[in-house]
Parts: C-alpha cells; structure tokens; sequence
C-alpha cells in the first residue's frame, strides 16, 4: 500500500478548482417527483452538484474504468479496477491511499480487477479481488488482513468450468460477509465472520403456479428433481444497513421487487406502501438498477442506469426524491455505476468520466430528511412543522400530506385531517378519518338525527295512507292530460310489478302488451343516468376514477351498446332458436329486467358518501344484488319471451354472450385494420408528396 | 483562363498595395500575406496563394490570423485531411450533408479563385469544387501546331516534356499518290480513309517505310535485271515481306487503337467498323497528336504534367470539337462563392452573401425556353450562313478560285463557329443537373484559433456564459455544439434528456494571452450553432467558429428539406481586445458596445430602490364535472381585488414598486382564446378594477404588463379569428407545427398537450388587431410570452410563403418594435433573445446558470454584464426554486432583481390541474420571505441599478464580486462560513456591499 500525504491545503485548492461556480452549480435538468397518482410533476431540485473529483484532481492520476465506491470513517474508497487498484481518499483533503500491492503473509500480493469495495463503520476495507476470486480483508490502516477465497461448496451448483468471480462485497454489523459474483444466479452468498460459506439468501422460493402443480403431478421424479425450487436471480449490487439488513438490487429491468431488503434468514422484509412500488421510473423505458445504498431512518437510495436517475424511498416505500440524467453536463452521467452518501451529501461514480460527482441536499431535501428524522424519533410535532414547510414548498409532494393528515388525525382534527388524506389520496387513511368524523357528527347531532328519522317514518306513514285514501277518488276525476300521462306511467309503474314478479310480469308484458318501447326507452335511458350518477357522485371512498376526467360519451356507450347488443344477438339467435319473441319484445322486456339497476345503485351512490372502507362489503354486495337481480331478470324475461325451459334459456344465454364477445372482437380487429389501412395510406402520401 | 484572370488581378492588386505593405511593419506578420487594406486601427493582410488573412491589431501590435499560423510545423496530431482542413477559411455541405467541400482543398488547390479589392476590404471569389475531372485532363487528339505551342512549350521540364510527346503519335491522312494502303482486318479502308492513307509521322514507321521502299527499290531492280540471281530475289523478297509484316502489324495496332480511341470517346459509334472518313477528315494533310495506348500510373504523370502546363480544360474541349470527339462535361458539384472581409473601424466584418452562392441546380422551365430559343436564333443565322455560301459557291463556279476565297473562308469559319455554339446550348441543354442547395456552412472555423501552448479560454453564450479554457484536457467530451436562440419548435419535438439553457446571445470569444476577440453575428444569427472544441481531439487548436445551416431538414420517413436555401447574408462582426480588456468582461463590454451603437440600447435612468418583479397568476383552466361532462372552466387563482390586496401587503413589507405580470387574465385564463382581440377574463372582476389596478402601480414607479402570447396558440374548438391550417405554421412534413410538452421524468413529448405555432406571416396583423382592440387605457405594459425564447419558422412547402428562422427573427424584432414604438408599450421579455433586447423594459427568466457542459470549465455572468445599466433583469421566480439561498445569493452576484410567481389563492389550488407543475404560488407562504429578501438586495443593488458592471470576479474560494462602474463593489459568500475579505466581514451565505476607492 502506498499513502500519498499531501498537505492538506493543496488538495482543498485541487478540489475547489473542480467546482464550477460558487456553491452549488445548477444542475442541467429538472426537478419532478411522481405524485399520487403516478404522474411525473416538476418539484424543487433534491441535490445539486458541487464538485467533480477525478483521479487528476487527487493526484493519482486518472481513473480506468472505476466501479465502485464505500465510505466509511471518514474515507471514501473507489475501485479503480482498470488500473487493479483501490484508491481511498479523504473528502475534506489531506489523505490519498492507494492500495494495488500489498504484503500478505510474508509475500508480495496485488490485486487484480478490483471490482466491489466495502468499509465497515470501523473503517476495515473489503475489496471484491474479482480477478483473483476472492475477497481480500484490509485494516483501517491499508494493512493486509486476510483473504476469503472462492466458497468450499460451489460443487452444489456450478459445473466444472465455473471459475469464482466476486464482483461486489457487503459486510453486516455482526461481520457476515456478503458476496456476489459473476455467473452466481442463486442468490446472494454469505459467508460468516470467520470466513466460512453459510449458504445462498435472497434467491426467492419457486410459488407454484396451477400449470407447474398440475404438470408436477404428472412428471417423473427425475424430472420433478430438475425442477428448480428456487428462481434464478442475478444482482448487481448489496448494500448492508448498520441494522444488520442487507440491501440488493437485481439485474435488468427494474420490477416490484427489483430492490431487496434482506434480514439475515434472507427472507425479503422490504415495505411497499408507497404510491407505485420502488421501481424508479413509473412512466417510460423501466429503470435498471445499478446500485443501492442503505441510509438512516430505513431510507435507501437507489442508482437507474435508464436514465441516470438516483431514487430515495423513505422506509414505507414511499417516493422522496428523484435527482440526476444522463447527459455530458454538469450533474448529469454517462455511465453512471455507484452511489455512495456522506453525511447528507451524495456521491456519483460515472464510468462514462471515470470521476465522482459529489452532490449535495438542497433545503428543501434536508427538510424531508428532517422530518422523518423528527418522526423517527417519536417527534411528532416537529415533524408535522416540518411537513407542512415542505408542502408549501411543493404541493406534489403527496407522502406529507398523508404525515400532517395522521398528526390531524391523533388530535382529532377529523375534517383537516380527512382533507389532507384526500390531497395526499389515500382512501385507507381518508377512511380512517372520515369513520371519527362520521361518528362524530352523529353523536353531536344525535338529537337532530333521532327526530329526523322520527319524522321522516311518520311522513311515510302519513302519505301512504293518504294514498290509499284517494285511490279510488282518482279514477274518477281523471282529465285529458293525466289520462295521457298515464299511458306512459302505466307501463313505467308496469316495471315495478315486473321485477317482483317476472314470470307473471313477463309473460303480461308480451300477451298483454303492458309494456311500451318508449316506456322501456325511457328506463334505458333513466339507466344511463344512473350510471353517469354514480361515476360522478359515487363518495371519494369507492370512486376510483378522478370525476375531472370524465368521458360522458364514454359512460353512455358503455351501457347503451352492450344492451344493444344483447337484443340483437338475442334476437338473432332467438329466432334461429325458435323463439317466440320479436325483437321489439326482446327490446322492452331486456329494459325492463335492468330496472332493479336504477332502483339500487342511485340511493347506493348517495349512500357511498357515508360509508367507510370497513362497510365496503355491505356496499358492494348490494351493488352484486343488483346486478345479479338484472341478469335474472334478464334470463327469466327471455325464458318466458321464447317460450324456453331452463336448459336451453341457458345455453341461449351462454350463446349470447359468446356472440356479444365474438361482435366485439370482430370490431376491434375491423378498427385495427382501419387503423393500419389509414397508416399505409398516409405513409405512401407522404412518401409520394416528398420524396421527389 | 479563369487562373490567367486571377494571376493578373493578383499583379493588379500587388501594385496597388505594393506601397501599403512595404509600410512600416512593426510586427512579424508570416510570408506571403500582403497588406490589403488598412484604417487607424486594423491593417488587413492576405496571402495571395492560399487566400487566408492576417489582421494586425495596431492598438495592441497583434495579430489575428484566419488560420493558424506555422500550422505546417506546429500541427503534429491531426491526420493528412484535417491537416489540409487547417487551411480552410470556409466549408459547406450540400446535398444530402454526404459531401463536405471547403475552400482549400476545393478551391485554392485548383486556382479557381480571384481576389478583387473592394473599398475598405477585399472579397474573394471561389469556384468550389474542381470544375472539371482531372482525368479529362489527357486529350486524346490535338493538332500538330496547338499540341506543340500551348503543351510542349510550357512545360518546363524536358523531362516532363519527352514523356508528353511520348505519349502521343503524331498522325496524318495523306494522299495516295498511288502508294499502297495497308489494309486493316475487318474494316472497310475506302470508307474509312477515302482516297487517303494513313501516315504515321513516327521514326520507327518512317524507318520502316524506308526500308521498305528501299527494299521495294531493289527487288524492283532485281526483277528488271531478269534474274540471274533468284536466290538474292527470294531473299530480298523475303526480306520485304518481313518488314512489310512488321510495318502491317504495327500500322495494325497503332491504327487500331487510335479508331477504338475514338469510338470510346463518342458517344454515338458503337463499333469501330461504323466509324467513315467523314470522322476522320480533319486528319487530312494535318497532322495531329494521337493519345498511344498508355498504362494508368503515366496516364496520372501526365494528368499532371499537362494541368501544370498552360493548357485548359477548355483547350480540351476545343481539341476534342476539332476532332469531332464528344467533348468532356464540366463537373456538376461545383459551385461559385464568394466571401469579403471588411474593415469597419477597429471591427473585422467576415461576409458571405449567400444570395451570391451559386449551386448546381437543374434548369427552370423558364431557362430552358429561353435556351431553345437562342439556339432556334443561332439555327436561324447558321442557315442563313449556309445559304449565304452555296450562293457564293454557285456563283463563284471556279472551284480553283474558290479555295483561296477570302469570303469562302469566312464564311465556313463562321458556319463553323455558330455550330460549335450550338453544340455549346444542346450540351447545357441536355445536361442532367442535380439540384445541389447548400446545407451549412462553416465560416473561419480556424480564426484565432489556438495552439497546445497558450493559455486563455474560449468564450461561448451558453445560457449566461460559459468558459472554455484552453488545452483543459477534457478530450473524452463532445464538442460544444448549440443554437443561437434555441431549436427551431417547427423542427418538430424531440427527446429532452436534460434541460438545456439556451444561447440567447448570437456572439463567441475567444482569449489567448493578452488578447482576444469577441465575434458578434449580425446576420444569419438565427441559423447559427456555435461551436468549440479544444485542442487535442482533432488537432493541436483550440477552436471556436459559427456554423449556419442554410437549409434546415429534418427526418421523417425519408429526409425533408426546407423548399429553399436561405437567401440573406451571413454576417460575423470581430471585435479585437487588448491588454486589461482582453477578458470576458471586456467581451462583454465589447457587446454591450455594440448595443448601444447599433441598437440604440439606453442606460437606466438613476432610482433609488430596485423594482420588484411579480407575475400573478389570474385564471386558470381546470376541468370540472358538471352533468357527467368533463367540461374546461375559467377559475381565478387571483382575482383583481386580492391582486391589489396582495400589493397592499406588499407594500406593508416595504415593497413600493412592483412590476406586475398578469398572467392570464385574458379571456380563459392563462390557455386564453387567439388574440385578436384583447378581451378579459370575467371571472377576475370588471374592468375598472384592473385599471385602478394598474394606476396603482404607476403611481409607485412600477407597472401593470398584461401577459399576452401571441406566438403559441392553445388549440379549442372554436378559434376567434385564428384558421390553424392558414395561420399555423408548418412542420417540414407539411403538418401543423405544434409546441408539445414533455414529461418531466422520461423527457418524451406529449402528442396530446401542444400549442399551435403562429407563422410569423401572419404576426403582425394578429399584433395590430390586438392592440386595435386593447380598451384599457392605463396598462401602458405588455409581456409578450415567450417570444424571447422562441423564434420559429413556417417551412411552408411553397418557396416563396416559406418564411426561414432568420426573417421570423425579422418579423418578431419588427413587431417588439412596433409594439414599443408605435403602441407605446412597455414591454417585459423571457429570456431573452438579443433581437429583443432593444425594446424591452426588463427580461425575466435570464439564465443565471449555464448548463455546465462537460467541455466547459466556468460559468461567466456574462449576459448580466452586458445588460447591467440598461435593462432591469432577473432569472426563475425565486419561490420555484425550493427556497434555495444560493438562488437568492446568485441572483445578487449577478445583480439581478427579486422576483416571484404568486396566486393569491392557496398552492393546491392547482392539485389536480395541468398547473401542478406551479408547485409553490401561495403569496402568503412567501411574503415574509420576499419582504426581507427584497430589503436586502435593495440595500446593496439599489445603489447600483443603473450602473455598468466593470468587474467580476472570484476573490476566494466560493467568494464572488461584482465591482460596478460607480465604485461600488457587491462581495458574495457562497461558503458556509463566514469570510473576511480585505478586512471586509461577509457573512455565511451572504452579501455585501463596500464602496471602492470611486473609480
């Protein structure tokens, strides 16, 4: 090892030449966060560069390909492993060690192809020794301490040519040692303190799906041996948490659980409560991870290599911020492949530069991190202060709307509370709130409630009588106008009697003709009208759609044409089926079985503004009663309409709905090929127009 | 004839200047260059062999060259054609951008050149690209007497000479007299030859001739002394028929060769055998070199010798016409271009009239008619020549007289003249010629350019500027590459990967040692990029130049092009500094110079207290569901009442003067309708508040800039006035060009959130008709949205309603103008870009940063030196900028003013809207924070508002000053910690102003 000590002044002076202004530069793209609804929105930039460090800078001349970064006592170490070194150096100046070639039990050693680096709280240095396939041990000093070589049961998994390549090195608290390496796919390999192969973790089990269990069934047991009882992995990097958690991030497109948080049994302990899974990017090309870092408060960091991207989850999973891009400037990468934190600042390792951009928080990310930091530390007020700056920073950042909504919520401040939930949209949390606030508004307002429902039982009462009373009397005082009114409210009274008593109803329908097809016309319509109510005014709690974005011509066409289409399949068919009934019947009496939808789900959707999510299965089995009631409806008016038995109402309904199904398919593969047709058509256009 | 031309014009121009440049001569200026023209200041050099120039800077005794001087020596990286490319004062592309072509290689190299004094400057005409193919350079007949006088006797060398001539065979038709003609397999000798025979006038065939006739001769003898000795008869005859065969198969091969040389050089003969003695008959008792059969490697020698020699291509057209061979063509890729260098005061003004530039472009119908129609004249006189001789001919009956027959004589040299002219038009006439627009053009991409050892930067407008230091080693990043005001929008959109900040400023500098020079495009600005690379990469310069795309294209299923070249000016203005001034704020000053001389810009008049900038957002578009529909309303986030609460407030926080953008209080909010016609948005309040709104503010010294965009157009079902297929500009696909945004995460663009694009055309009227209709009297401010950010074209397909970037950047300077000048408005740009500069009160969202490209070293205030003292400026508004006190300390250095975005209404207001990306607008959240900070900036840029910056500079670590014209001097401390300057404390993250010595 060899220890460049320079005065400290002259690598002060080095390292302040690299900044490019005063302070921290801007950087070269903006600021977004996703909110809760997965859009991308612009926020405050979450760091800003300030200074870039190459191997010039230092005086080690430049770095070759450096892969990894560590810190840890106050040393940032690089894998510079183009060069088979390991270059450690101090932030504020002063110490530059490099560690290539070293003394090992008596002789010379170096390393080659460093690839992984680690430091331990304690300052030891671990390097992944790719080349030399092991993992070499050094004391704070740079004094050589033990190697651990290739693992002595590798005979389990790899074939005969597998040579041991660790490219990446984490130690835990407890001194396990965690390893990856080259062409491992079963997971991550531990090692313990002394040095010893412990086994795989993180290779998640095999969950069977139905195919796997039913072809297992029928496999040999060679061929049930060779089925794997674990899915293959690859990762790219680990991190270990001082907590004894160790973090890894999988190769390739990021994923649900691209990110690991692994306790030592290697069971995955991470929490994804947040708005999207830690995936990076929602939107676009997937992320690809590069690297992960364990923070304080269970914060981590995550490297995208997609698009130069460094995501920080808090511990629950939500998003906090999002900094970085690829491109040739400034506070931006071009082959960005380790991420490293000191204190509150982050570094950049850019392969693409072969330097270290070393970021540091703006106000407004110091914020964030004070704030969970306050509410880690049972300081719930502070947080919520903190919280509430923030918001008035940024209103996309929703995550602290749910934090100052919960402190609302502890003193209960129901509607505050329930106001931020809504901004911060967690249902689960605005239902909590509103579940209090329902409560009391009840109990203060009890007496009001009490003679309300009093009165409102003896109004009924009242005016049923009254109705009974004057029954008769109509009849008789009938003018032109009611007479006329009544030919359409007959058959609309007509679908009350029909729902209860749809057989009778049915049959009356068709050989009494006490049902209209302007009377059904207007019960469609009266559907339509219900469904667009409750798309709209269905409550916060169950309504899943922004009513903002309602699409109205949308709404009625996803009723009006598959009700269309059943009368006409119904018809088709019917009458291939020797049905009885024409298609005006098929008509009226389909309209009419769809009543009990109009009857139920408008007073349900007034009734969803009071429920909470802990009713919801009241909700939506009432909601399932009325859809179950229409289709009855529905079988039993065709039943009685053809003149069917059950059998073959069933297998005509089963064929409806097929031919429904194939009309719409047909449609859409019709539209596509318009679709394509018109994009040949406009191609060979613009190629005529312009290619003269 | 072309290098006969220039030679006499150089011998012209060496005497006219022949006294200027043995003039005094202080400084070593390289061999060759002569003094073209001089003023008090500048001394203007050119060489005359390879055209570039060298200007002396007499008030510093420098010298600036246009390309590096002793590169011969000095360049040690650059490969063979970069090394050659050094040479170059310009290169261009054409075509599809396959071809590059510069003016060394293409045109200097070939003397296709002429240089012709003008006043105060010379201009230089290049013919670029050889205008003919070198290998055309051998003919393959020429006439005795022509081959011997224009060839032979220029060539210098007699080495050279005797490879020329044998090269070629000397041939000639001769009578038969009753000789024997040798006849050739397969040919038809009396059709071929006539009554002639075929003479070769070479010593191997006269020799053997002679010895054949010799031979002859005896046999002759022999046969007449009736033969006793049949054995010496049978010998000689023996004997005869050898060298007869030998003679025959000779004759044979030459004769050969020379028919197969002229069938492949026609394009009519097919087979030698279709060759008659009408081909040949200018062989007739004249004779004449033929090209021999000649391997490739002398065919190259010659190539040479020959284009040395004082023979032209057009030698060999007349040699190939007068021996009836198809004459080769020009070459096509060639064009004319001429480019002048000025002296304008202390300024050198680098030219090209680009409507001067000739290209290669097929013939328009209307040349081509008028082409017929000169050959139907000259067909009309040939005939009349014709009829003319066969008058002459019938009666002139003596055929004897008729032979030395001076009136015969000219009239067939006539006859022969007017052919040759004819064939001249059928040839331009039937010439297929490609249509070769230029694409860009590179203009002195080595000027100043320096080498390994100097010590300097280059200066680029990257955002508020950036350095380039010399030789910094960064050879692994890109080149610096960027637009002059921006993309063209009516490019089309594209990936945004990260968020550039625009070159507003169309100027580039460069330092080396004591001096340097800041170049200012004055015309073509907006078809700039501005590049600069440094030394290492290519070659051993650090450069810096302009490039100009001429005719933009763009990729879309197949590449489409803009109907037309541009056809204005390019135009660079170099400013030469000296000594102290030889910095980037001397080339800031230089500008700024510049400014005032040419554009008017006016100081600030003295006030006490800085302005505060305020935009207020009014209306916004939000979608509400009303009946099931999904319908867009007007809500107000500030209505006119709470604007003047919020002055109220603002005004309890000591902030008296305000200059207020209204944003969105047009009709519809901030998406307001076309604006054709001024009208309000209801839902603000009536119109009366508004204008007590804006007397309010007058009367504090601020104003009242009512937010207008007139250049982007939000698309609606019904537009007022605004027709989207005529008034819209065009993509280059012929679609509607349209604004999109981008997504902030994957920087796409959104197909289905844009703007349309107003064609420039149609600008003015639109402008007019908004101010025709504008009822509020006491608003004397506009804010023109965004058009100091964007200048886009119409590629529109027809030529002549095309309107190109740089007549757009016409159009919109005309209208700002208009806008100050005729409707006296005041007017509030973003941005901005200098063809606004001139018109506007103040500009906001300047850059404050550059986007500290990997290539560049420093980020200079370069912008705000040069507008410090005219224009009031600021950058983003300070609550968008996450509360970051360095924002705020940057704004100070810079001295730039505080400025906000508010709503009066609270932030999540917008939650939910398209306006989330307005993450922070309540007032309330921020009024403390403007009131202190705005008292703060007060203090130490108060003072200073109407001053020049003179000075800025780093004084220590993350430790800023700015020292302006009156003495005072602003420190700035970026540190965490506080710092002590001269005894001077400055706090963390603080500002202070000190009072110099009063300059």
């Amino acid at each position: 090892m060899r220890t460049i000590n320079k005065a400290a002044k002259a690598v002060v002076i080095l390292l302040g030449l690299l900044m490019v202004t005063g302070g921290a530069a801007a950087v070269p793209y903006q600021g977004y966060i996703y909110n809760s609804r997965n859009e991308a929105i612009h926020a405050p930039q979450a760091y800003l560069p300030a200074a870039a460090i190459d191997g010039e800078a230092l005086g080690v001349g430049p770095f070759k390909e450096p892969r990894d970064l560590a810190v840890g006592a106050g040393m940032v170490y690089l894998a510079d492993t183009g060069n088979n070194r390991v270059v450690g150096f101090d932030l504020d100046g002063g110490t530059v060690k490099i560690i290539d070639q070293f003394q090992a039990n008596g002789r010379d050693d170096r390393l080659s192809t460093p690839t992984g680096v680690f430091v331990t709280s304690a300052g030891e240095l671990y390097v992944a020794d790719r080349d030399n396939g092991r993992i070499v041990h050094f004391d704070a000093e740079g004094h050589y301490v033990r190697e651990i070589g290739a693992p002595s049961l590798t005979t389990e998994t790899a074939d005969a040519g597998f040579r041991y390549k660790p490219t990446r090195v984490a130690v835990d608290p407890l001194g396990r040692i965690y390893v990856i390496a080259d062409g491992v796919y079963d997971g991550i390999m531990e090692f313990d303190k002394d040095g010893v192969f412990r086994g795989y973790v993180g290779a998640p089990r095999v969950k069977p799906t139905l195919s796997e269990i039913f072809w297992r069934r029928f496999a040999t047991e060679e061929q049930r041996q060779a089925m794997a009882l674990f899915l293959p992995v690859e990762y790219v990097n680990i991190d270990a948490d001082p907590d004894g958690f160790v973090f890894a991030v999988e190769a390739g497109d990021a994923h649900e659980t691209s990110i690991k948080k692994l306790v030592p049994g290697g069971r995955d302990v991470l929490v994804r409560n947040g708005y999207a899974p830690p995936v990076g990017d929602v939107v676009g090309e997937p992320s690809r991870f590069v690297d992960v870092k364990a923070r304080e408060n269970g914060i981590y960091s995550v490297l995208d290599r997609t698009r130069g991207r460094v995501f920080t989850y808090d511990s629950n999973g939500y998003l906090l911020y999002v900094f970085g891009a690829l491109g040739e400037a400034f506070g931006a990468f071009k082959l960005p492949a380790a991420l490293e934190v000191v204190g509150d600042e982050i570094l950049v390792l850019d392969l693409g530069t072969n330097s270290i951009t070393r970021f540091e928080p703006t106000p407004y990310t110091r914020l964030i991190h004070a704030a969970i930091d306050h509410y880690e530390h049972g300081d719930m007020e502070a947080s919520v202060q903190i919280w509430e700056q923030i918001l008035r920073l940024n209103i996309n950042m929703d995550f602290a709307y749910l934090s100052v909504g919960r402190s609302y919520l502890t003193e209960a401040k129901y509607a505050e509370a329930m106001a931020y939930f809504k901004l911060g949209n967690s249902r689960d949390l605005y239902s909590k709130a509103f579940a209090y606030y329902r409560k009391e508004v009840v109990e203060q307002n009890f007496g009001v409630f009490a003679l309300a429902v009093v009165l409102i039982v003896l109004a009924v009462n009242r005016i049923t009588a009254r109705m009974a009373k004057t029954a008769g009397k109509r009849e008789r005082v009938k003018s032109a106008l009611a007479l006329r009114l009544e030919r359409i409210t007959g058959p609309l009274k007509y679908a009350f009697h029909v729902v209860f008593h749809p057989f009778d109803g049915f049959w009356d329908l068709k050989h009494e003709q006490r049902g209209t097809a302007s009377a059904a016309t207007i019960i469609l319509t009266l559907v339509v009208a219900a469904y667009i109510f409750m798309r709209q005014y269905t409550g916060y709690l169950f309504n899943a759609r922004d009513p903002a974005k309602m699409n109205v011509y949308m709404d009625i066409s996803s009723v009006v044409v598959p009700f269309l289409l059943w009368c006409l399949v119904n018809w088709a068919l019917t009458t291939l089926m020797d049905g009885k009934g024409t298609l005006k019947e098929i008509y009226i009496a389909s309209a009419y079985a769809l009543t009990p939808i109009v009857l139920i789900n408008v007073p349900m959707t007034i009734v969803s503004n009071y429920l909470t999510l802990n009713e919801d299965s009241f909700y939506y089995l009432i909601l399932a009663a009325s859809v179950i009631w229409s289709a009855f409806l529905l079988f039993s008016g065709t039943m009685v309409l053809h003149e069917y038995d059950v059998a073959k109402t069933l297998l005509t309904s089963i064929l409806i709905v097929v031919g429904i199904g194939s009309i719409l398919f047909l449609g859409l593969i019709f539209l596509d090929v318009i679709n394509l047709l018109l994009g040949f058509v406009t191609t060979i256009y613009a190629e005529l127009v312009f290619r003269t | 004839m072309l290098q006969r031309h220039m030679f006499i014009s150089l011998i012209t121009l060496a005497l006219i200047l022949g006294v200027g440049g043995a003039s005094a001569r202080a400084v070593e200026i390289g061999p060759g260059f002569v003094l073209a023209v001089e003023n008090e200041y500048l001394g203007l050099y050119i060489h005359r062999d390879t055209t570039e120039i060298a200007v002396h800077v007499k008030f510093g005794n420098t010298v600036w060259y246009s390309n590096p001087n002793g590169r011969e020596t000095l360049e040690k990286i650059g490969s063979a054609t970069i090394k050659q490319e050094l040479n170059a004062q310009f290169a261009f592309t054409y075509s599809d951008g396959r071809y590059t072509l510069n003016n060394y290689a293409d045109s200097v190299l070939h003397q296709q050149y002429e240089i012709i004094q003008i006043p105060n400057g010379v201009r230089i005409e290049y013919t670029v690209g050889k205008r003919y193919n070198s290998e055309h350079m051998v003919p393959p007949m020429v006439r005795q007497d022509r081959f011997e006088r224009i060839i032979l006797d220029s060539i210098a060398d007699p080495k050279d000479r005797q490879r020329v001539e044998d090269a070629y065979i000397l041939v000639s038709l001769e009578r038969m007299d009753g000789t024997e003609r040798i006849p050739l397999a397969g040919l038809d000798m009396d059709r071929l030859f006539g009554d002639y025979r075929l003479v070769f006038h070479d010593p191997a065939f006269q020799s053997l001739e002679a010895e054949l006739a010799d031979l002859n001769a005896r046999i002759a003898d022999l046969q007449e002394a009736n033969g006793e000795d049949q054995a010496e008869l049978a010998g000689l005859i023996r004997q005869r028929d050898n060298i007869y065969n030998r003679l025959a198969r000779d004759t044979q091969t030459t004769a050969n060769h020379m028919l197969e040389l002229i069938r492949d050089r026609r394009a009519d003969v097919e087979k030698v055998s279709d060759l008659t003695f009408a081909d040949l008959s200018q062989l007739v008792e004249t004779p004449t070199y033929v090209l021999r059969r000649i391997a490739g490697f002398l065919q190259r020698e010659l190539q040479r010798i020959i284009e040395a020699s004082d023979y032209t291509f057009e030698d060999v057209r007349d040699d190939c016409w007068a021996n009836n061979l198809d004459r080769p063509a020009y070459n096509t890729h060639v064009f004319f271009v001429p480019l002048e260098y000025l002296l304008d005061g202390a300024n050198l003004i680098a030219r090209v009239p680009v409507s001067e530039i000739i290209y290669p472009q097929p013939l328009s119908a209307q040349e081509r008619q008028q082409l017929i129609e000169e050959k139907t004249k000259l067909v009309d006189q040939l005939l009349e020549l014709n009829n003319q001789l066969n008058r002459h001919i019938r009666d002139n009956k003596d055929g004897l007289v008729l032979l030395v027959d001076r009136r015969y004589q000219a009239l067939t040299a006539q006859i022969e003249e007017l052919t040759r002219e004819i064939a001249e038009f059928e040839d331009a006439y039937q010439q297929a010629r490609p249509n070769l627009p230029l694409l860009t053009f590179t203009l002195l991409p080595y000027f100043g350019a320096a080498y390994l050892d100097q010590e300097g930067y280059i200066f680029v407008p990257d955002g508020s500027g950036a350095l380039i230091h010399l030789n910094n080693g960064k050879t692994t990043a890109s080149i610096y590459s960027q637009p002059v005001y921006g993309d063209d929008l009516s490019l089309g959109p594209r990936e945004m990967p990260i968020a550039r900040t625009q070159n507003h400023l169309p100027v580039f500098g460069l330092k080396q040692g004591s001096q340097a020079f800041l170049a200012v495009i004055e015309e073509g600005e907006a078809l700039a990029r501005i590049q600069a690379d440094i030394a290492g990469k290519l070659h051993s310069y650090n450069v810096v130049y302009p490039q100009f795309t001429l005719r933009p294209s763009v990729m879309s299923i197949v590449r489409r092009y803009q109907s037309r070249m541009y056809q204005g000016d390019i135009r660079v203005r170099y400013v030469f500094l000296e000594g102290e001034d030889a910095d980037y704020v001397g080339m800031a000053h230089a500008y700024q110079d510049y400014l005032r001389r040419e554009f008017g810009l006016q100081p600030l008049p003295k006030h006490e207290h800085i302005p505060f900038f305020l935009d207020m957002i009014g209306a916004i578009n939000v979608n509400r569901p009303i009946l099931g529909i999904a319908w867009e309303v007007t809500e107000p986030l500030t209505t006119y009442q709470q604007a003047g609460q919020i002055l109220t407030a603002l005004e309890a926080s000591g902030i008296k003067t305000v200059s207020l953008r209204y944003l969105g209080c047009l009709e519809d909010g901030i998406k307001h309708v076309y604006p054709a016609e001024a009208r309000l948005e209801k839902v603000l309040g009536k119109l009366s508040e508004l204008e007590s709104l804006a007397e309010r503010l007058n009367a504090s010294n601020g104003r009242l800039y009512l937010g207008v965009n007139f250049i982007n157009v939000y698309p609606r079902t019904f537009y007022r006035g605004f027709r989207p297929t005529k008034d819209g500009a065009r993509f280059l696909d012929g679609l509607l060009a349209k604004n999109y945004s981008y997504d902030a995460a994957t920087g796409r663009y959104r197909p289905d959130d844009y703007r349309f694009i107003l064609s420039p055309k149609v600008l003015e009227p639109l402008v007019d008709s908004f101010f025709a209709s504008l009822k509020v009297d006491k608003i004397s401010g506009v804010a023109p949205l965004e058009m100091g950010l964007q200048v886009n074209s119409d590629f529109r397909s027809a030529a002549d309603q095309t309107v190109d970037r740089q007549q757009a950047v016409g159009i919109v300077g005309d209208v700002l103008r208009k806008m100050k000048e005729t409707y006296e408005a005041n007017l509030i740009v973003e941005g901005a870009n200098a063809y606004a500069l001139p018109y506007a009160d103040a500009v906001v969202q300047m850059p404050m940063d550059s986007t500290n490209y990997n290539i560049v070293d420093e980020t200079v205030p370069f912008y705000q030196i040069v507008l410090h003292g005219f224009v009031d400026y600021t950058g983003r508004p300070i609550n968008l900028a996450g509360d970051d006190p360095v924002y705020k300390l940057k704004l100070v250095e810079t001295g730039a003013l505080p400025y906000y975005q508010w709503s009066f209404a609270d932030s999540t207001a917008v939650k939910g809207t398209e306006y989330e990306h307005l993450y922070s607008l309540h007032y309330g959240d921020w009024l403390a924070d403007a009131g202190s900070f705005y008292a703060a900036a007060d203090a130490v840029l108060g003072p200073v508002r109407a001053e020049r910056i003179v000075d800025h500079r780093q004084v220590a670590e993350n430790v800023y000053m700015t020292v302006y014209e009156n003495g005072a001097a602003i420190l700035v401390n970026y540190n965490r910690a506080p710092v002590e300057i001269d005894g001077v404390r400055v706090e963390a993250l603080g500002f202070r102003l000190v009072w110099g010595s009063g300059e």
